[in-house]
């Protein structure tokens, strides 16, 4: 027993000296290479944090360029490409070339992803049998791909028939990737036009397209809207030159002409529209509610409709043709009368688009019109230099 | 990887709650539970069939009182340090549930989280006496409609019918919620047959029929 139990010491000792050994080497090496600044993270975060440190030991990757674009991204792919027939670290290298899409402005192009799986070599990682295509042959690679594939996915990017070539050539007609996308081209062409309000794929960056965009999408309520675009050089003494989308439907027209002269109404805003990632800040006129008219009353006996129905025991439903429905924009909380987006979103354009309401709606002359002094959805949030929030007002 | 330890996958809080203080609380709900199986017996004897007739429409949810939204539970990422969102349900002035927040999409650098960015609002699982788990009983019923005054954005509507098994408890019905955005109400009607099988937030590739007769628990999910 005294045998094995001193080997087992001897042993442990030797463990423990060695590991103390490597300890003290590796503190020394710590010190002796403290002063470099190795970087073991990605080459794009280390750019981030201090774009001007140089050190002697910098890893320099092919996505240093300093002008991001498609045509650097696309080149930076083509070098890799030429690099030799092997293509060493090509899951690396699209890896890496995923994370900086967005940065290149490339995330939404299906050529671009296109580009990327053709970097791997086609042919090697073709599964020869079953338990192959079962068990993930080359389980990294086809990783990498189902990660490309999911990175369209979340950014709306359908594949197309090229796509799927390119993916049967580098694993075989059953293999994970190819299921993948087989999915995607299922389920994406349901969704893709499922929004009863469609949208460009990417929306434009100019606030007035914007503007346009989103005073149609908010006048589909009513089909009789007519959107109108001015400028508030039209008004005289105008301080601000600036465009205004407005919109407003007949009816709409025909609501401020019944509306009392002595009541006032208020423009209210600027609320928020979202159009995909970008927002919108739009500017309401809104009239108080009206209270609705009485129910038609029960109170007379000879009243045929008011039996009690034989099957539920309940009154049937009251005859609601003598009362006039109400529109869509005479709601609880107001009637919306019209509603716009200004290039500016300042208290002298919606001024200059009352005035120029004027035009179409005479009566607006008798009407007071009250500008609310705060916005509803609060102030505008500072966000700091890391946070990307959701919340950015582009037309504001 | 083939089975779940958890029904919250391991988010739910452990009971800090002694067996003495379980138990007190446990016989204090008691009474209101008796008279709960009682009225459940009631029905039962009464035997009243369920009569829905074509275009009947059964209002399960009217937010429009402090009650009304203490039937709704608001989660976040930044619930779990999964993220940066929040998100609250108030009531609105005008007297209708304000479901708002912020939405953030950037991970957090943890080096665990890919993605991030998520509001939800949930309502709280239906039971019967004796904190026993049901499902809504919408068997009779084919379309889910709803009245809301959306921001123009795109929200999920997830139907979730948990199962017996393992593998079922997170099976969810969902289909996107369009909204237009703009001042005016709107009125959206999503029928259940549109409704895709998801788990964990994928698509499943066998789409299993809703079992008529199981109810559900429907979530908005902000995006």
């Amino acid at each position: 027993m005294s045998a094995p139990a001193s080997l087992y010491r001897v042993l442990s000792r030797v463990v423990i000296s060695s590991s103390s050994c490597r300890a003290s080497l590796s503190s020394a090496a710590s010190q002796k290479h403290s002063k470099r600044n190795l970087t073991s993270s990605t080459p794009h975060s280390a750019r981030k944090e201090d774009p001007l440190e140089e050190t002697s030991l910098t890893i320099r990757s092919l996505f240093d360029s300093k002008e991001r674009n498609k045509g650097t991204f696309v080149a930076a792919c083509d070098i890799f490409m030429k690099r030799g027939p092997h293509r060493r670290g090509h899951v690396e290298f699209i890896y890496s070339a995923l994370k900086l899409m967005e940065d290149y402005g490339v995330h939404k192009d299906l050529e671009v992803y296109k580009r990327l799986l053709n970097l791997m070599p086609k042919g090697k990682m073709v599964p020869t049998n079953i338990f192959q295509i079962e068990f993930m042959h080359y389980p990294k690679q086809q990783q990498c791909a189902i990660d490309c594939l999911e990175q369209m996915e979340m950014n709306g990017v359908m594949p197309d028939t090229e796509m799927e070539h390119i993916l049967r050539n580098l694993f075989g007609k059953m293999s994970h990737p190819v299921r993948k996308f087989g999915r995607m081209m299922y389920w994406m062409p349901k969704f893709k036009n499922a929004s009863p309000w469609i949208l460009p794929q990417v929306v434009p960056n100019d606030a007035f397209e914007l503007a346009k965009m989103a005073v149609e999408r908010m006048c589909t309520v009513d089909p009789s809207s007519s959107i109108t675009i001015y400028q508030t050089s039209e008004v005289e003494d105008a301080l601000e030159d600036t465009w205004i989308v407005s919109g407003q439907s007949t009816v709409q027209q025909e609501l401020l002409e019944k509306h009392p002269p002595g009541e006032s109404i208020k423009v209210e805003g600027p609320f928020r529209i979202h159009l995909r990632n970008k927002s919108v800040g739009y500017f309401v006129l809104r009239a108080e509610a009206k209270p609705k008219p009485p129910p038609p009353s029960r109170a007379v006996i000879d009243d045929v409709g008011s039996i009690k129905s034989w099957f539920t025991g309940e009154l049937e439903p009251e005859e609601t043709l003598l009362t006039q429905p109400c529109s869509v924009h005479e709601q609880e909380d107001g009637t919306i009368l019209a509603l716009c987006v200004t290039g500016t979103s300042g208290r002298d354009s919606l001024l200059s688009w009352i005035r120029l309401l004027e035009k179409s709606n005479p009566c607006l002359a008798r009407i007071p019109v009250l500008f609310t002094q705060a916005s509803p959805i609060g102030e505008v949030i500072t966000v700091e230099p890391e946070k990307h929030h959701d919340e950015i007002t582009a037309a504001t | 990887m083939f089975w779940e330890r958890d029904q919250k996958g391991g988010y739910g809080k452990e009971i800090q709650k002694s067996r003495k203080e379980l138990i007190r609380d446990g016989l204090k709900e008691l009474r209101q539970e008796m008279s709960k199986w009682k009225e459940e017996m009631d029905e039962k004897f009464a035997m009243d069939p369920v009569f829905v007739r074509p275009g009947d429409m059964d209002k399960v949810w009217v937010l429009n009182s402090k009650e009304a939204l203490d039937q709704w539970v608001v989660t976040c990422d930044s619930d779990h340090n999964e993220g940066r969102s929040t998100a609250g349900l108030s009531l609105s002035p005008t007297g209708h549930g304000l479901f708002s927040g912020q939405l953030c999409t950037d991970p957090p650098k943890d080096g665990r989280v890919k993605r991030a960015g998520y509001c939800n609002m949930k309502s709280i699982r239906p039971r019967k006496s004796f904190k026993r788990e049901v499902y809504l009983e919408w068997a009779d019923y084919n379309t889910l409609e709803i009245r809301l005054r959306g921001d123009g954005r795109s929200y999920m509507l997830n139907i979730s019918c948990a199962g017996y098994f393992d593998v079922m408890w997170n099976d969810m019905y969902s289909y996107p919620l369009y909204t237009r955005g703009g001042p005016h109400w709107q009125l959206t009607r999503i029928p259940f047959s549109k409704f895709f099988l998801t788990s964990k937030g994928r698509i499943q590739d066998k789409q299993a029929l809703h079992t008529p007769g199981q109810g559900c628990v429907p979530r908005h999910l902000l995006w």
